[in-house]
């Protein structure tokens, strides 16, 4: 009989413990969810370093992407990228975004520049201040940047040829080379690239070649130009080659404007959502630009390199990307 | 193990105190977590809230500098350098150690570019004061470049920072709505914690009442082979289970008493009753054996006058001493003697043989007179001086002798009648005290009042068993009767 009204007396207290246990338990959850609610909404990581990101467009899928990338390997290593934007309401400049990276005493810049002679002078101003500045697939050259981070002209030459070896369906294609006549300096290096895969890998075929030039400055003028060459059905080239994200933008516009698309496949440099749209649909052949995912990584490596052991190379290469119908989604699910 | 019990008013004063403990406890818990969110929804949008304060006094800094290069007025510059002083001490918030967070890095880059700014504008109103004009132009155009970079930064900043808030709010809002779940449920746990403590306390008071209540009605209809089990840990209820326990075991002691007097007071009327009865018996038998002894005992007075007329005085001792014997006999209701008239007795009836028998038994008598007050049923010695002479003495052929004497033994006196008669076998002697085969014995020997009626009316008078002691010790060798009479 006693030994019964232990085990009774037991089961009550096992039964207090069980609720207090439950009680506990929720207490604890529910610390726990708080916790994990104000953690999850604020990135807590730990930063040393602060670079600073400069493109010079903010719609620009390829700096977007570099950007990204860039700012996800940093965090491995403790360097914050920042990606400086202005307000809206006022147009910053390359130039101003460096000035006040100067200002806001960053331990490095990562920027697309252009030899303009204020984002020259703005760049020489901030390494003046021990800034170390790689550009970015546009350099600026003769100014204080550490390092230049680019395609690649020959490489990007040969990936042309290669792109034409692949799309084209005739073995005499004629070849339309739209170029710039603001960025001449950086053609031939690619021209004697393509020829020079088209020579070696592309024997089988008689390319002709053929360099239009076309007004760097002036959209419509270039729209024009290419209305008049796609809608000319006896001089019409097979193939459409874009050397910039500029021109590959008109012409898609061109395309689409008059209604051209198919007349001739089009090899676009650089890469955004219309573009990739563009591929899809069999309006584009072929996008080429840099490799994101490479040139993030490498221009944090460099600049990481640099600010510890003071070395880096002068040019860094950085390999190319194709995009082409076979690949097109997976570029469209990133965006 | 020690048991130890606590006091009926400390349970109950415990189990409130950890009832209310736990309530309080759990309540505290609820309350501060409640003000943590309500604090942390708060401060949500404090950054912001710093930001746009930064921004006014920013915007005032701006203004200042452009109206002192304007006008280059004193009062201007003094709210100048006061608004200078106040956005230095609103900015010094955003300066952080070289390890940050995504967001101290940004405030930290807000902070340079402050600093750079209100160095500029200080070289602006420098350069004013100098009335150096192509400077201060100079700084002015930076002053208001660096102004721009400010307020875009920190416009960026503040979306930056009123969407981490806004998912903090979020967070804070989401957290809220599962609050109050959280609480309720941890509400109705602690409620029924502390339900479960009371159930537990008011069982383990009620439980036990409610035994004893069982038990006490239990005894109340007579059942007294109840015990009531102390398992509780309530100081008061132990006691009054022990208490209760004890007054059982009384009452049972007393019942057990009380049984045991009415045994011994019934044994007692029995056994008188029997003493009575064997008087009875032995009267009857003295009845029946003389016919009438007041006739005969008148008789024999008539008798004794004949002889003392006649002057034959040895006739009338006799007859006078018959008539004694008888006179004695007749007398003598009364159950109870002493050991005096039982030898007076004896005395009368050993002359009454020897005139009969013409002086054959020689009788010896030792008797301490102190001894002899004292009380013993009557009838006792004669019947065994009579067996002495029928049995013992009246076929030998030797000189009969009969002795009495009366002794002092420790705590008893002794009688002992002895003759040197033919004595009487051991098993015989046996059967005699144990009272086996006397009726069988005494029917043969045809005696008047048996032994057996003697040892019983002793034992029964004194109310032990070793009241007689019968020694023979061999054919021929005499018999002593010895009885043990205790001092009174």
């Amino acid at each position: 009989m006693r030994n019964k009204e232990i085990i009774k007396n037991n089961n009550e207290i096992k039964i207090i413990l069980f609720l207090i246990v439950i009680l506990l338990i929720i207490i604890g959850l529910f610390i726990r969810a708080q916790l994990v609610l104000k953690n999850s909404s604020l990135d807590e990581k730990i930063y040393q370093y602060h670079y600073a990101f400069i493109s010079r467009s903010e719609d620009s899928y390829t700096a977007n992407h570099i950007y990204e990338e860039a700012k996800n390997y940093g965090k491995r290593y403790g360097v914050y990228v920042e990606m400086l934007r202005g307000r809206e309401d006022i147009n910053y400049t390359i130039s101003d975004y460096v000035k006040m990276a100067k200002a806001m005493k960053v331990d490095g810049v990562i920027m697309e520049a252009s030899d303009d002679p204020v984002i020259k002078e703005s760049i020489n101003d901030a390494a003046a201040d021990g800034i170390p500045i790689i550009t970015l697939l546009k350099d600026c050259p003769e100014s204080d940047r550490i390092s230049f981070m680019e395609l690649g002209d020959y490489n990007l030459g040969r990936r042309y040829g290669r792109i034409i070896i692949d799309i084209t369906k005739t073995r005499s294609p004629k070849v339309m080379v739209l170029v710039d006549d603001t960025a001449v300096d950086d053609i031939e290096l690619i021209m004697n690239g393509l020829k020079e895969t088209l020579k070696n890998e592309g024997n089988h075929l008689d390319v002709d070649i053929v360099k239009q030039e076309v007004d760097g400055s002036l959209n419509f003028r270039l729209m024009n130009k290419v209305n008049d060459i796609l809608a000319n059905d006896e001089n019409r080239p097979d193939i459409i080659l874009c050397l910039n994200e500029r021109d590959t933008q008109i012409v898609h516009q061109t395309i689409s404007d008059y209604g051209l698309s198919g007349k001739a496949m089009i090899i676009g440099t650089g890469i955004s959502e219309i573009l990739l749209k563009a591929v899809k649909d069999d309006e584009f052949a072929a996008l080429v630009d840099a490799d994101s995912s490479q040139a993030g990584m490498m221009c944090i490596d460099a600049m990481m390199n640099y600010t510890k052991n003071g070395n880096i190379e002068d040019h860094i290469i950085v390999d190319e990307t194709v995009v082409t119908k076979d690949n097109v989604e997976r570029y469209l699910n990133e965006e | 193990m020690k048991n130890k019990k606590k006091r009926f008013r400390s349970q109950i004063v415990s189990t409130f105190l950890i009832t209310s403990a736990l309530m309080y406890l759990v309540n505290f818990f609820i309350f501060s977590n409640m003000k943590s969110v309500i604090d942390n929804t708060d401060k949500a949008y404090d950054g912001n809230r710093r930001l746009m304060e930064m921004r006014d006094r920013l915007d005032s800094l701006q203004l200042g500098m452009q109206a002192y290069t304007n006008t280059k007025d004193e009062v201007i510059l003094n709210k100048f350098y006061a608004d200078e002083e106040k956005y230095k001490e609103l900015i010094g918030v955003l300066q952080h150690d070289t390890v940050m967070t995504e967001l101290q890095i940004r405030e930290q880059g807000l902070y340079n570019l402050s600093t750079n700014y209100i160095q500029t504008v200080n070289q602006v109103v420098l350069a004013k004061k100098s009335r150096n004009v192509e400077e201060y132009q100079t700084y002015q155009t930076k002053a208001s470049e660096e102004y721009g970079y400010i307020t875009s930064y920190m416009t960026d900043l503040n979306n930056t920072m009123f969407q981490n808030n806004s998912e903090v709010y979020k967070s804070m809002i989401t957290l809220t709505k599962y609050s109050e779940v959280l609480y309720g449920a941890i509400l109705i746990l602690t409620g029924g914690i502390a339900v479960c403590l009371l159930l537990v306390l008011t069982k383990r008071l009620s439980e036990p009442l409610g035994k004893l209540a069982d038990t006490a009605l239990e005894v109340g209809e007579g059942n007294l082979d109840v015990m009531l089990v102390d398992n509780s840990d309530i100081y008061e209820i132990g006691i009054v289970n022990s208490s209760f326990n004890q007054m059982v075991m009384s009452l049972k002691d007393y019942i057990e008493k009380f049984r045991k007097s009415v045994e011994t007071e019934s044994a007692l009327r029995e056994k008188s009753i029997r003493m009575e009865a064997s008087y009875k018996d032995a009267q009857l038998k003295y009845l029946q054996a003389q016919i009438d002894p007041h006739f005969l005992f008148n008789t024999l007075n008539a008798g004794a006058q004949l002889a003392m007329m006649e002057n034959a005085d040895k006739t009338y001792k006799y007859i006078h001493k018959v008539a004694d014997f008888f006179r004695t006999k007749i007398k003598k209701d009364d159950p109870i003697s002493t050991l005096e008239n039982e030898l007076k007795i004896v005395d009368d009836y050993v002359y009454i043989l020897n005139v009969r028998y013409s002086d054959e038994l020689i009788y010896t008598k030792s008797v301490d007179d102190n001894l002899t007050d004292v009380s013993m049923p009557s009838m006792i010695l004669q019947p065994i001086i009579e067996n002495s002479v029928k049995h013992g003495l009246s076929e030998v052929e030797w000189e009969k002798h009969i002795d009495v004497s009366v002794t002092e033994e420790e705590d008893n006196i002794v009688v002992s009648l002895s003759d040197n008669g033919v004595g009487i076998p051991q098993d015989i002697i046996e059967k005699i005290i144990k009272g086996d085969s006397l009726n069988e014995y005494n029917r043969e020997v045809n005696i008047g009042i048996g032994l057996d009626n003697v040892i019983e009316r002793l034992r029964n008078f004194y109310n032990r068993e070793d009241v007689i002691e019968i020694t023979s010790v061999g054919p021929n060798m005499g018999t002593e009767v010895a009885i043990y009479i205790p001092k009174a």
